[in-house]
């Protein structure tokens, strides 16, 4: 009796219902696709620092916040078969980073050095695609991959043999002559004072003077990204007070903070969008109230009690947003599985970009429920603000006078 | 003349004749600690919490612009030579047939992993030239009278500390104990030297540690084993082709 009435008054100012629908389901399509669109971009943008630093990292103890290569740890078989055997572990990374004065002929840079196994490095970052110049490096040769800028400081070619000189492990000198095999571009070290440069991992240990397995970092990759705390919360049980496990939002702090402000700002829109969408709302609802004051004030003469009626309004009022949030998801539903399934691609001159982000040329939409239930419930929040007024003036409504209109 | 000099000096402004003592006894001081035309042979151990390293090494020297250091042990990195001429350095290393000239930019970085940098063997004088200097106490350290001397950075001076103290013994010029503070007034390093022995001609603090002073257990041990102080060597010696012939 209720819900009838409530849905036929809805539906007696088909025009001005229509307009207030439409508000809102503009306001939800709109909301979403924002959500999903920077949802997406967020994820694209994790996954590209994850295959970096894996979900996990794994150095020696106290590594992390004075980077010396006294602090690397072993990375024997055992330790490794003893990380991938955690549950949920696909794969582990080994790289040994540090630095070297790069010299060759009367030029010298300092430079990041980055040891890492050839073949495992480019199933997750594509290093080989940044090769513009040479031909990637292959495990266990002694050859170092340059980045373009450090090349041409250098007057390097491919073929030439450059110096490495530096500190070793546990004050040894760190000194090699290696054969450039490739140069490399990386957007990301643009305008860096450094340079930076790729050796085989076996190459690395050989120029600082390491005991055979030794690494300074173990990323480790998840089959989901959502169970990285309980999996760094057992790998730190396992393996004991001398290694530090930290999750890729500890090490890439910058990249969370990145989404965050990115994040904020587009919550700030959204609060826009439904702030002018919420006082669409208010306007027919309380047009709605007004007009048909002297109808309630009929209603209440003839024996529905005031509580009723307020109730019938309020009903009136979920009923219409709750039609406009369905209708809204429904046409957002297709569109968002649409453009997950077949992203909008990239063009111009951004495409170089991201590809040098390691982030592919898409604008991906993610499917995240999350998402859709968040929407969902600001909007209905809103509409139980906007739905109590009418509740008021129902409430004041003094029959005498909102029957003969004085 | 130059005492007539220094006299009148000192008589126009005792402020001024202060400073002039200070710098003069860090001067000296220095002098004495870093040797002047000198050839000695020392050892370097390199302490940390769970290992050590010891080297050993033979070097020459000219002056404050010319200095050269040949390692002698542990056998990876034998044969190496480091070569300062006057603010640039050079590094020779045998493994690979090559000498590389050591940027501004690593000047303060590390030299061969221990708790000295590059710049301390590169800016000898650094302590003299590049500070001012003045007395700020006196104290007896293992027997010795010393002067507490303040050093501040010149403005534009390319050192990183905030200030030095020192403690050089008034007699001796031993530059007994030294402290290197950060911008922020903190301690980094402390240095001290001891065991003074006749070397050659002088007798010489033959001891010096440079500890860390933030990280315990870090520290490095240098111990001048002999020395010449008559040595006879010209500017040419300290040449890139010298660096490959040194034995």
């Amino acid at each position: 009796m209720l819900w009838t009435l409530a849905w036929r008054n809805v539906w007696r100012n088909r025009r001005r219902s229509v307009l207030t629908l439409a508000t809102i389901l503009l306001a939800v399509v709109l909301g979403l696709l924002m959500r999903s669109m920077q949802y997406g971009q967020y994820g694209a943008m994790i996954d590209s620092t994850v295959a970096r630093t894996g979900h996990i990292q794994v150095h020696g103890e106290g590594y992390w916040d004075n980077k010396s290569i006294d602090r690397s740890i072993s990375a024997a078989a055992a330790t490794l078969s003893e990380i991938r055997g955690a549950a949920g572990v696909t794969d582990v990374v080994p790289r040994f980073e540090s630095f070297a004065l790069i010299s060759f002929g009367d030029r010298t840079k300092p430079s990041g050095v980055i040891g890492t196994d050839p073949e495992v490095e480019d199933r997750y970052t594509a290093l080989a695609n940044r090769v513009v110049e040479g031909r990637y490096l292959e495990s266990g040769e002694r050859g170092v991959m340059l980045l373009r800028s450090l090349a041409d400081y250098l007057g390097a070619g491919v073929g030439d043999e450059v110096v490495l000189l530096g500190g070793g492990y546990r004050g040894q000198t760190a000194a090699d002559l290696l054969t450039v095999t490739a140069i490399f571009e990386y957007t990301m070290m643009d305008g860096m004072e450094t340079g930076l440069a790729y050796v085989p991992l076996d190459a690395a240990r050989e120029l600082y003077a390491t005991p055979p397995d030794q690494v300074t970092s173990l990323a480790v990759m998840l089959d989901d990204g959502d169970s990285i705390d309980p999996t760094a919360t057992v790998l730190a049980g396992l393996l004991g007070d001398e290694y530090e496990v930290m999750t890729w939002r500890e090490t890439s702090k910058e990249v969370v903070q990145q989404i965050q402000a990115d994040s904020v700002g587009g919550i700030f829109m959204l609060a826009i969008l439904y702030t002018v969408a919420g006082f669409g709302l208010l306007g027919t609802v309380l047009m709605s109230t007004m007009e048909r004051r002297r109808e309630f004030g009929v209603m209440n003469a003839v024996g529905l009690r005031k509580s009723r009626l307020a109730a019938v309004l309020f009903v009136e009022t979920v009923l219409l947003v709750s039609v406009g949030v369905l209708l809204g998801l429904l046409l957002s539903v297709p569109i968002i599985m649409w453009f997950h399934a077949n992203p909008i691609p990239i063009s111009g001159e951004l495409v170089e970009v991201f590809e040098q982000f390691n982030i592919p040329p898409y604008m991906p939409f993610a499917i995240d429920p999350g998402i859709f239930a968040a929407q969902g419930l600001v909007v209905l929040v809103m509409a139980l603000i906007v739905a109590s007024f009418p509740i008021v003036s129902i409430r004041r409504l003094h029959i005498m006078r909102a029957i003969t209109g004085r | 003349m130059p005492c007539l000099l220094a006299c009148l000096l000192a008589v126009g402004s005792g402020l001024r004749a202060q400073e002039v003592d200070a710098r003069g006894i860090v001067r000296r001081a220095n002098e004495l600690a870093r040797g002047l035309n000198s050839q000695t042979t020392a050892s370097m151990t390199i302490e940390r919490p769970d290992w050590s390293r010891e080297m050993t090494m033979k070097s020459w020297s000219l002056g404050t612009d010319y200095y050269m250091i040949l390692i002698t042990a542990p056998a990876r990195d034998k044969g190496q030579v480091f070569l300062k001429r006057e603010n640039d350095m050079w590094n020779w290393v045998p493994r690979v047939q090559r000498s590389v000239k050591i940027p501004p930019s690593m000047m303060n970085q590390s030299w061969m992993g221990s708790d000295l940098t590059n710049n301390d063997l590169v800016r000898i004088d650094s302590l003299v030239i590049d500070y001012t200097q003045e007395i700020i106490g006196a104290e007896t350290i293992e027997g010795y009278e010393t002067y507490q001397i303040e050093l501040i950075p010149l403005p534009e001076a390319p050192v990183v500390w905030g200030k030095v103290v020192l403690w050089i013994a008034k007699e001796d010029y031993f530059m007994l104990r030294a402290e290197y503070y950060d911008e922020d007034g903190e301690l980094i390093n402390r240095q001290s030297a001891s065991d003074v022995k006749m070397m050659d001609d002088r007798e010489i603090p033959t001891r010096m540690v440079m500890e860390d002073a933030k990280k315990p257990g870090h520290r490095t041990v240098m111990v001048t084993e002999t020395a010449n102080f008559s040595y006879e060597v010209e500017a040419s010696f300290f040449s890139q082709q010298q660096m490959r012939n040194v034995r």
